[in-house]
């Protein structure tokens, strides 16, 4: 006979608060590094420079193709065996930037094939530079197609933060298993954070839908879907 | 490649093997769960689809880890099974692999226009003959080319099941990597083995694409 | 809006479940105790389960099968048994649910017995006794333990084993990195990822044995740790098999021989001067 019972995890409470401000923390980092990635490695694949197509290409590839864990231990593990020493929390940032990024490349790539080449001939006709170009012709367009997928990424990115515990980053899955072995509790602890992730998740859900309501309220009438 | 790690190659095989064979058997069953989930989402009755939107937030909320650790240690305890690292984490994959599934099967189905419904409903076909002879043909075109991408990130989080033990391909190159001492060089193995494997699936994926694409 | 709706309701929803599952406690039918000793018997296989990646204890074969000093002893326990040895790979927490579950009919897995496991399963007599030493790099600006007792030094040790209580009794203001193994604290340390590794004894004295030229060890022994075989509480019959086992396995010079080969030194005395 097996009794559910919360209360076992009590003592442990103390750090769940630092803990899960410690996943946002490492998720916030990855997001906004991962855009930027993401936004180069796009600029790469459309590039009209056939070397910097392919690099893009191939990092998408294969970061896309490795799965997270196998990143995380080679860059805290074995880049550090071969001189290179990043700590958990770093080793951890950028494995999941690198990750992420690929398919913040995708998604940014899929956003930009998406504007008509005649766009791009009337701006610069009008006489903008590159940067005016992308600032105030491309990316609000491309903003408004990938917010949908942007915002399951950035969940994405908050759920496999959660493996940054195997290197030892406190964090709220390495609260979890501490909690599981020392009280036996397994099923709590499972069961308490599974519920923050999903409220995580749902969080930015929210956010998503309110920030695509806005966008889409001040776009053009034309724009709208 | 180091003598020391090259004596390993049986164990770095073996492991190829077992991360196909889970991760296909829980694409597998991930995928027959997933068609009920995607069912369910386009029900009559609203209890159902709830049912199926909650499912699926909450398998996709949930990390992978925190589901294997779950199956593994939380259904071990909680309810006394006799649960092998196996067990646990085909489990724990099939949970994941569904909640995509199930999104996958319901973009398909909607993918068949209402019209086309409601001409087969007009001209007399049941729920049933709807199904097996217009929206399943049509949907299995568009479901194909994500299942792939579902196998792939399946096999993807199969690593994780080296959390619990399972001695898959990573848990295999970590335990060759404890016992040699050489980091670098075994997880770099392991991750160009990862990357052949779900390269090739992708191929492969890319090519069905190509061959069922749907011309409107 | 109609996702937004969506995800209010997975909010809701989960909510709700945790009120349930908060409010209900699920009950379910007791185990009925059966023997392990005749299930061994009757099976003619004895389930051993062992953690991978923690030389020269068990590590992992050329073949992919487990080899090293726990191996050894768990094959000649099943040889005297006359039933065929069966090993399962599990982690360092995994030992207890390996039991607990009956996954496993015993451990040989350098298992200290305490109190606090033994709420939930059951040990023998000890094999081996070991303490817990600090090993530091060699060029380490570490020179004691009070040392290290600084938030700027990290320690790195396997989760769900002994080390957990031990470097919060001795070093508690020193930053804790838990791994899943002891071969990634280990390996850790080797890289520099963290300053000191928290481990065995033995395992320490057969690491120095190898790689002593670099590494050293910060002066004093922080425990006092039994390793037994490990069985699921609650089986007499089976305790008492094992057990009659282990005495003659320390009396007989068996477990002397075995040590020596894996360990590359002679085995320490197994009975403490208190």
């Amino acid at each position: 006979m097996y009794e559910f019972n919360l209360a076992g995890l009590l003592p442990y409470t103390g750090p769940l608060p630092g803990a899960v401000l410690s996943t946002l923390w490492l998720s916030a980092l990855a997001i906004l590094l991962s855009i930027l990635v993401g936004m180069l490695g796009a600029l790469c694949r459309v590039s009209a420079s056939l070397i910097l197509r392919f690099a893009g290409a191939a990092y998408v590839e294969v970061l896309r193709n490795i799965p997270l864990l196998v990143v995380i231990y080679l860059i805290f593990f074995g880049l550090a065996q071969v001189g290179l020493r990043v700590d958990g929390f770093n080793s951890a940032l950028i494995a999941l930037t690198l990750n992420a990024g690929a398919y913040m490349t995708e998604i940014f790539r899929g956003g930009l094939l998406a504007i008509p080449r005649g766009q791009y001939e009337a701006a610069r006709s009008q006489g903008m530079t590159g940067l005016q170009l992308y600032r105030y012709v491309v990316f609000p367009q491309v903003f408004r197609i990938i917010y949908a997928p942007l915002g399951n990424l950035i969940i994405g990115i908050v759920i496999s933060s959660s493996l940054a515990s195997v290197i030892g980053v406190e964090e709220v899955t390495t609260w979890m298993r501490r909690a599981g072995d020392e009280t036996f509790r397994y099923m709590e602890a499972f069961f308490a954070v599974g519920v923050i992730y999903v409220l995580l998740a749902q969080a930015i859900n929210i956010g998503r839908i309110v920030t695509g309501n806005w966008l889409l309220s001040k776009a053009p009438v034309g724009a709208r879907r | 490649m180091s003598p020391q790690v090259a004596a390993y190659w049986f164990v770095f095989l073996k492991g190829v093997a077992i991360t196909l064979w889970i991760s296909w058997l829980a694409l597998l069953l991930g995928g027959a769960l997933g068609f009920v989930v995607g069912m369910m989402r386009i029900s009559k009755w609203t209890a159902l689809r709830w049912l199926a939107v909650v499912y699926t937030e909450v398998f996709r909320s949930v990390p992978p880890l925190v589901l294997f650790f779950g199956c593994f240690y939380g259904l071990s305890f909680a309810l006394q099974l006799d649960l092998s690292p196996f067990a646990a984490a085909t489990i724990a994959l099939t949970l994941t692999a569904s909640a995509l599934m199930s999104e996958v099967v319901r973009a398909g189905i909607e993918s068949v226009s209402h019209g086309q419904w409601q001409a087969a409903y007009s001209s007399g076909m049941r729920y049933d003959q709807l199904f097996r002879y217009v929206v399943w043909p049509q949907a299995i075109r568009v479901m194909l080319p994500p299942s792939v991408g579902v196998y792939i990130s399946t096999l993807k989080d199969s690593s994780l099941a080296s959390i619990i033990g399972y001695v898959e391909l990573t848990k295999s190159g970590l335990l060759v990597r404890e016992t040699t001492g050489i980091s670098f060089e075994v997880l770099l193995i392991i991750a160009i083995l990862y990357f052949i494997i779900n390269y090739s699936i992708s191929l492969v994926g890319t090519a069905l694409e190509r061959r069922f694409r749907y011309v409107h | 809006m109609k996702v937004m709706r969506r995800s209010v309701l997975a909010t809701v929803a989960t909510g709700l479940f945790v009120g349930l599952v908060a409010l209900s406690s699920a009950a379910e039918a007791q185990q009925p105790q059966g023997g392990v000793l005749s299930d061994v018997l009757k099976r003619g296989t004895i389930r051993i389960a062992t953690i991978g990646g923690n030389p020269p204890y068990s590590s992992l074969g050329t073949d992919g099968k487990p080899v090293g000093y726990d191996i050894d002893v768990a094959n000649m326990l099943a040889e005297q048994l006359k039933v065929k040895a069966e090993f399962i790979v599990v982690d360092v927490p995994g030992r207890i649910t390996a039991l607990q579950t009956k996954r496993a009919d015993v451990t040989f897995a350098n298992f200290t017995a305490n109190v606090e496991r033994s709420k939930v399963i059951a040990f023998t007599d000890p094999y081996v006794v070991v303490g817990s030493i600090y090993m530091v790099k060699k060029d380490s600006p570490l020179q004691s333990v009070e040392q290290l007792n600084d938030p700027k030094y990290k320690i790195g040790f396997a989760r769900g084993g002994t080390a957990e209580g031990i470097s919060a009794t001795t070093a508690p203001r020193a930053q804790k990195v838990r791994f899943d193994t002891v071969g990634d604290a280990y390996l850790a340390m080797q890289s520099g990822q963290v300053d000191s590794h928290l481990q065995d004894s033995l395992q320490n004295a057969s690491y120095m044995a190898k790689d002593g030229d670099k590494y050293r060890n910060l002066p004093g022994n922080w425990s006092y740790e039994e390793i037994s075989i490990g069985l699921p509480a609650g089986d007499f019959d089976w305790w008492r098999v094992l057990n009659i086992f282990v005495k003659n396995f320390n009396a007989s010079g068996d477990n002397a021989r075995l040590f020596k080969k894996h360990f590359g030194y002679e085995l320490p005395p197994i009975q403490q001067k208190y």
